[in-house]
């Protein structure tokens, strides 16, 4: 792989690196520092780099593990105070979806580390449990248990069952309040 | 998507089975192990209905632009990886 070509897939990586860092850190600031480090490292790593292997599960790897190493404690530290956080990352859609948005992101931020990172991993990235499990170097049944619970602490959190609190949209939320009456007798 | 489907039939049955015994479900399945994957399965709406704002939240970043500094530096990156490039062949011609 040439020089330009490894260029032009980091290029192309670069806005989930942004939405994977944010997701982990918390802070969009930490999260762009993040992603300079992890460009950096693949650069000066790029013959590592199998040709043909997924280059955004390689790029996560880095990114994860400059996370865990470097800005972790960072993180605790400096994490945008929640409204910040939401109001700078929320660029468009409306009023409503826009405090929607906020609120659950209010709710990611409350999951442990290892939770949060597989969900969004698994629920957002487009990277698959076998790609997710080699990134966390744990087994698929940790990655598929970690998911589960996570996505139990976020019901829980976003309190299932209040309709302003489910997420972008209502009508699945007014079926979801049904539902959760039902389910656990709300 | 098979999967999926399963587990929809399979909890909807699950809740089902529940209301005829007019029992309450609880959220999660008792007891399972890390890779039994049918451990616990929340509602398939409030899966669905998380797994839309976990894209939202991720869509949203994904979708903004791209600060330029990013671009700089790897373009200086490379303007670098040329110049050391072109450097070891001026020393070969030398």
């Amino acid at each position: 792989m040439s020089a330009s070509d490894f260029k032009d897939g980091l290029i192309k990586e670069i806005p989930n690196l942004r939405a994977f860092a944010a997701s982990l850190s918390g802070s969009m600031q930490l999260a762009d520092d993040l992603v300079q480090d992890t460009l950096l490292k693949a650069w000066g790593n790029s013959e590592k780099f199998e040709p043909g292997t997924s280059l955004r599960a390689w790029l996560f790897t880095i990114l994860r593990n400059t996370y865990y190493s470097l800005y972790r404690k960072r993180g605790r530290e400096v994490q945008d105070s929640e409204g910040t956080y939401a109001e700078r990352m929320a660029t468009h859609g409306n009023q409503e979806s826009h405090l929607d948005l906020a609120d659950f992101r209010k709710a990611l931020a409350k999951l442990p580390e290892e939770q949060r990172e597989v969900l969004i991993m698994v629920g957002a990235t487009g990277l698959s449990y076998e790609e997710t499990a080699e990134i966390c170097g744990v087994a698929i049944g940790t990655i598929k248990s970690r998911v589960n619970r996570a996505r139990t602490k976020l019901a829980e959190l976003l309190s299932i069952g209040g309709l302003d609190d489910l997420g972008p949209d209502r009508k699945t939320a007014a079926a979801i309040q049904r539902v959760g009456s039902e389910i656990v007798g709300l | 998507m098979i999967k999926r489907e399963t587990r929809w039939k399979s909890r909807l049955a699950f809740v089902a089975r529940a209301e005829m015994n007019n029992a309450s479900v609880p959220m999660t399945e008792p007891g399972g192990s890390d890779n039994d994957e049918a451990e616990l399965i929340l509602d398939p709406r409030v899966q669905e209905s998380i797994g839309r704002s976990l894209k939202a939240h991720y869509d949203d970043i994904v979708n903004a632009p791209v600060p330029d500094k990013f671009l700089v530096l790897l373009a200086q990156l490379e303007a670098q990886e040329i110049r050391a490039a072109s450097g070891d062949m001026s020393d070969e011609r030398l």
